[in-house]
């Protein structure tokens, strides 16, 4: 009797098995001769710049100090980690023998010029969106690169998740491919918005948290997520900074990278802004109308009234005196260390003056974000620890503290900036964060 | 190797990206006018320039600076007359003198973000400056002193050129001169070629002109040449003094 179940389970999983695979194989597309760079209209080839400036997709097809879009860049996953592509039109190592078809495919339905299937790490689930036009550009684009011979450094994911033919089950469970639906009862910007948001940028993508398969959490989209080692913080109004996200203030911040009423972008965030986002070629009404769609899912106008109060409050706590420096350590660290760059006077604070109280860093559940901040610094150019910063403003590390002293500051900070509950187990994770941030290093 | 701009020239050094800027500023490339006080970044001793906002070296790598513009205290000011080193000068602010330069960095940046800082803005700014020899009731008049010429030097009245001097003036000039006074000895004994040219004892029309020149441009705020009429840019309605 037991054998004839185990019998009869085994075979049902050897034909589940089987079906999966059949359900998994696509056709590999012909390879082509690389085009040449002249057959592609200018206007087309442009529009294809601006379109991957918004998806940056430089910033996970580079790697540091690598030639532009010719891979190599290591992203670390919970899986393993995984190496970004070279997409340079180069025949051998890039994908310089695709075709537009091939091209359309991977981006639509996440399959390779071979047949094989792509990890969902290459957000294909939001490019699906995207218009055929705008496809194409971006196919022009890509295709009127340097070609550069760069072999990539394969992943590391273990089995059975490095079989690739898998991945069609991720995409039954997880995925389906679709164009952009416009929202007829918002505005055409607010469309765009969301088309370039939803479609290319793929915000989502590290704003949404994920479930243990790496798929996004449905019904929590925007609701903040851990990416490698530091928070992003909500986008919905669950976003704890103290200063609702008007249009006005994401727009400078997607444009420059710094706010006066926010702060400024730090690690993964800032090479989206920085190499991308900010690049002229983008034009202004692209990054207004993302900057609507956010202000709108943040519900700024509704919470816009008391703004002024909000920052002469925080602006106002910015400020230690020497009797509160005497009596609280904390408090004198702060005063020695932090105060000359962090201090405000009224009404506003200065951008080039991060104004601690405004901060999300200091408003998140966990303390990560800032004691990542304090520990390493933020730095002018790009680096393998993701420090760099907005431009001009570089801050210095301050890893000399001991792991009680940054512990310290951070409970005395969350105290005297916040009205939000304390963190729990401080000490503990200044260590685990500097531990974990020096193995990356 | 890591490339930035120091003071106005691209370097680049070899030192390893993890070595803190302030060594590198020192022992590399040779510039010690920043300090070393206690290597935490809880002094200000190291203070320099980022991108023109004052930050502690001795805590920053190297490699964090690479395409920023550094500016050191050396490089403050072309010729060494930042309003906040004349005030310093002039109010005697140093008694040992090894924390200045990071003071003074510190309240450069100070200047650019507060141009008319109240005492609560000088205290805070300032708090990460510490000074051993406690200098800082003169550091607080350097800064204000420093801060009100500089509030005036973008005022629009502004400084007269030389040749816009009158005679007149000149002439008092001349007379009250001690650099005047210095080529009335030089060329001592007056004789009948000094007398010739004009000059009360031995100094002409000529060397009035070069002593103008010369000086008038640099004559430095708060001296006495500064304030003298000839100096200043009448008021509207004031007569040309």
């Amino acid at each position: 009797m037991i054998r004839r179940i185990s019998i009869a389970i085994l075979v049902t999983a050897c034909f589940m098995l089987a079906g999966l695979l059949i359900l998994a194989w696509r056709p590999s597309i012909a390879p082509i001769e690389p085009p040449s760079p002249s057959s592609f209209p200018a206007e087309l080839v442009a529009k294809g710049e601006a379109l991957s400036a918004v998806g940056h997709c430089a910033s996970c097809h580079t790697r540091p100090g690598g030639q532009p879009f010719a891979g190599g860049y290591r992203l670390n996953t919970p899986f393993g980690d995984i190496f970004g592509t070279n997409i340079t039109p180069d025949p051998k190592t890039g994908i310089g023998v695709w075709s537009l078809e091939a091209f359309t495919r991977a981006m639509r339905e996440g399959v390779a010029r071979d047949g094989s299937h792509l990890l969902p790490a290459f957000p294909y689930y939001a490019f699906t969106k995207l218009s055929d036009d705008d496809v194409k550009g971006l196919y022009a684009y890509l295709m009127t690169r340097p070609a550069v011979n760069s072999t990539v450094p394969a992943n590391t994911l273990p089995f059975p998740l490095n079989i690739r033919a898998f991945q069609e089950g991720w995409k039954i469970l997880f995925f389906r491919s679709a164009r952009y639906q416009a929202d007829q009862s918002k505005s055409a910007d607010w469309n765009r918005g969301a088309y370039l948001a939803e479609g290319l940028a793929d915000c989502t993508g590290c704003h949404t948290p994920r479930n243990p398969l790496g798929a996004e959490e449905m019904g929590r989209a925007y609701a903040g997520a851990v990416i490698e080692g530091w928070i992003a913080p909500a986008l919905t109004e669950a976003n704890p900074s103290p200063v609702p996200w008007a249009q006005e203030e994401m727009f400078t911040y997607l444009r420059t990278g710094v706010t006066s009423l926010h702060g400024a972008t730090g690690a993964t965030m800032t090479p989206v802004i920085r190499g991308a986002l900010a690049l002229p070629v983008v034009p202004d009404s692209d990054i207004s109308a993302i900057a609507l769609y956010f202000s709108g899912m943040d519900r700024a106008s509704a919470r816009a009234n008391d703004v002024d109060a909000a920052t002469r409050e925080a602006v106002a706590t910015s400020y230690v005196s020497s009797d509160q420096a005497e009596n609280d350590p904390d408090a004198d660290r702060y005063a020695s260390a932090c105060m000359s760059c962090h201090y405000n006077a009224g009404p506003t604070p200065l951008a080039s003056r991060p104004e601690l109280a405004l901060n999300s860093s200091l408003m998140l559940a966990e303390p990560t974000n800032f004691v990542q901040v304090v520990l390493n610094g933020v730095t002018n150019t790009e680096t393998v620890d993701n420090t760099q910063g907005a431009p001009g403003l570089v801050m210095p590390q301050y890893s000399s503290l001991t792991d009680g002293e940054i512990a310290g500051l951070a409970a005395y900070l969350r105290r005297t900036r916040t009205k939000l509950p304390p963190w729990s187990d401080l000490e503990k994770k200044v260590s685990a964060i500097r531990r974990d941030s020096a193995a990356t290093r | 190797m890591t490339t930035f701009d120091l003071n106005g020239k691209t370097v680049s050094v070899q030192s390893p990206d993890d070595a803190a800027l302030l060594w590198v500023i020192r022992d590399e490339l040779g510039l010690t006018g920043t300090k070393f006080g206690c290597g935490i970044g809880f002094c200000g001793a190291c203070t320099v320039h980022v991108e023109g906002r004052a930050t502690r070296s001795c805590i920053t790598p190297v490699a964090a600076v690479a395409g920023a513009k550094i500016t050191t205290i050396e490089g403050l000011d072309p010729t060494g007359n930042h309003p906040l080193q004349t005030a310093w000068l002039e109010l005697q602010v140093p008694q040992c003198g090894y924390c200045q330069p990071g003071q003074i960095m510190q309240a450069a940046t100070l200047l650019k973000d507060f141009p008319n800082p109240t005492d609560q803005d000088i205290n805070v700014v300032m708090a990460g400056s510490v000074c051993r020899c406690m200098t800082y009731i003169r550091i607080r008049k350097a800064i204000k002193l420093a801060a009100a010429r500089m509030r005036e030097d973008t005022s629009a009245r502004g400084r007269r050129r030389p040749s816009e001097v009158s005679a007149g003036n000149a002439r008092r000039c001349r007379t009250k001169c001690r650099i005047g006074a210095e080529f009335r000895r030089r060329r001592a004994p007056p004789s009948g070629r000094a007398r010739a040219s004009g000059g009360e004892g031995g100094v002409g029309q000529a060397d009035t002109q070069r002593c103008r020149a010369r000086h008038c441009n640099h004559v430095r705020p708060g001296t006495r040449h500064a304030n003298m009429d000839c100096l200043r840019r009448p008021r509207a309605g004031e007569p040309n003094p």
